[in-house]
């Protein structure tokens, strides 16, 4: 019996392929957020995500459908309040995701019967992702990425130096609501790999790896696609094999990953 | 009659109830070369983030390149260097290239590209800045005085009318300093760049600029360097022990009024 004889199990291509996509996206997006310091609102977003999901389950709604527009509308709050003076961008996030949480908590506390379903999207099982589900991840990962492509250099200019990109005229206040809105979309789909708990490691390590080896920011950009796509692929091939959660299982192989690099890096100097 | 960059008009501006610019009028030349000096909290950076549009008025009206600056869309034109090097994440990945490559992206269409004429354009920067040697270094692993640098060549590559930059010497030991200012006159001799430049260097920019703009929330002085030492004005407002020592530095007025 071959080694790869675990991918001939339909539902184990479903969980590489909409992996592989959803990892990638994350990448891509990561290195903007980590860059920007805005890493954490892919945390933030993802407690929202728990408070529209038990919204969903409540009302009896496919949650994801709860959860897509929600989380979008949270990501534009949490720049509104940015905006506001007086409220700093790290305290806007918790106060959203605070609410997201305090949400789901009181609708889980009030309903019995649905806690299973929520258990499975609070840690996440790729290996029970369903056909449709590969195709919405396959179709919205394909827009964000496109949508990335086109915006990719405002969002690289931005990222780098916002002031100077507004004295050159960009309009840095939509640059930022683009990022945060594919960041949301991008949230609601990673919850199915790794869970809400995990959702913002997808979103951090293969960027911080990636910044430890490589030079210049388009290779930074690919390094970290490359590492958060070859950590689904080990981290579902150990979660079969071993029988581990798989969503823990992709975050400990990044992190293993990280490690790598970091002492490459250590090394290498 | 020359032609006019920019025409800033009676602007004032307030941050909340405070007022940081009062009645501000002045004009620049196509091809002047302008020192903005002044203290601390005397409304320099204020002024420069106004005209850029980074920072509304109360009231006022400023003009740029001949065209209102509300309806002013090619920003492209001005190149802009911040106060400080930290405005931009040191940590960036990015090599000195990719950085002086985004200086031209402003006014392209989207989906924005960098062409074959872009990268013809990044190399003249870079050769004119000196610093082609290291244009795969990252930034992050170069010293202020080069990361200095390479900001001014992303500020020019888009081959700039106007360049506005605040402190840019603060990074830079005094043999840089001067090559710096040095490579700032060429640009504007050669390639008749305007340039407004924010110090605290009143001596130095003394010797570079045509002429000084001396600010304190309002305009004190506008004028050539050898009037701003023989100005009565500015004896009153520095005392005349002051205006000699800075008009001394410079080496150059004989001016210097003494009663």
């Amino acid at each position: 019996m071959s080694l790869f004889h675990f991918l001939s199990y339909s539902f184990m291509q479903r969980a590489v392929i909409a992996g592989s996509f959803i990892a990638a996206l994350c990448a891509i997006l990561g290195v903007f957020l980590v860059l920007r310091r805005l890493s954490l609102i892919g945390d933030g977003l993802s407690h929202v995500t728990f408070g529209a999901l038990a919204l969903g389950l409540f009302f009896k709604v496919t949650p994801i459908y709860v959860a897509l527009p929600l989380v979008v509308l949270s990501s534009l709050g949490i720049i509104k309040l940015t905006d506001a003076q007086r409220i700093y961008g790290d305290a806007a996030i918790g106060i959203v995701s605070a609410l997201g949480i305090a949400i789901g908590i009181l609708l889980v506390s009030i309903t019995k019967g649905f806690n299973i379903d929520l258990f499975s999207y609070l840690f996440g099982n790729i290996l029970a992702i369903t056909k449709a589900e590969v195709w919405m991840s396959i179709i919205l990962a394909i827009t964000v990425i496109m949508i990335v492509a086109f915006f990719y250099y405002d969002l690289v200019v931005v990222t780098f130096d916002e002031e100077c990109a507004q004295a050159e005229g960009i309009n840095t206040k939509a640059v930022n609501k683009i990022l945060v809105v594919l960041t949301a979309v991008t949230v609601v789909l990673a919850m199915k790999v790794v869970g809400i708990m995990l959702v913002s490691a997808l979103l951090i390590l293969p960027t911080v790896t990636a910044l430890q080896i490589a030079k210049g920011f388009r290779m930074t950009l690919l390094a970290a696609v490359i590492i958060a796509v070859v950590s689904v692929w080990i981290g579902i091939t150990l979660s079969f094999f071993l029988d581990w959660p798989s969503g823990a299982t992709i975050v400990l192989v990044n992190f293993t990953l990280f490690i790598i690099s970091y002492l490459y890096r250590k090394i290498k100097k | 009659m020359s032609v006019i960059s920019l025409a800033v008009d009676r602007v004032t501006v307030k941050y909340q109830a405070n007022e940081v610019l009062s009645g501000i009028s002045f004009t620049v030349s196509a091809g002047d070369y302008i020192g903005i000096v002044g203290p601390n909290g005397s409304g320099k950076t204020t002024l420069v983030k106004t005209i850029l549009g980074l920072v509304s008025p109360e009231q006022g009206e400023i003009n740029i390149l001949g065209t209102r600056q509300s309806q002013f869309k090619n920003w492209q034109r001005i190149g802009y260097l911040p106060q400080k090097l930290t405005s931009f994440n040191p940590h960036f990945p990015a090599t000195v290239r990719e950085v002086v490559s985004f200086g031209l992206l402003a006014g392209k269409k989207f989906p924005k590209k960098i062409s074959r004429t872009d990268e013809v354009a990044i190399d003249k920067a870079l050769a004119l800045l000196e610093i082609r040697n290291i244009k795969h270094k990252l930034i992050s692993e170069l010293s202020g005085g080069q990361q200095q640098r390479v900001m001014v060549a992303r500020a020019i590559v888009g081959d700039p009318e106007l360049l506005i930059l605040d402190e840019p010497t603060t990074a830079l030991d005094p043999e840089t300093r001067e090559r710096f200012y040095a490579i700032l006159k060429e640009l504007n001799e050669k390639r008749k760049v305007t340039i407004l430049l924010i110090t605290h260097d009143i001596g130095t920019i003394g010797k570079y600029a045509a002429k000084m703009l001396y600010l304190d929330k309002k305009i004190i002085f506008y004028g050539g360097f050898d009037d701003f030492c023989a100005s009565p004005d500015i004896t009153e407002y520095f005392g005349e022990y002051a205006q000699h020592l800075i008009c001394h530095r410079h080496d150059g007025p004989k001016n210097v009024n003494k009663k």
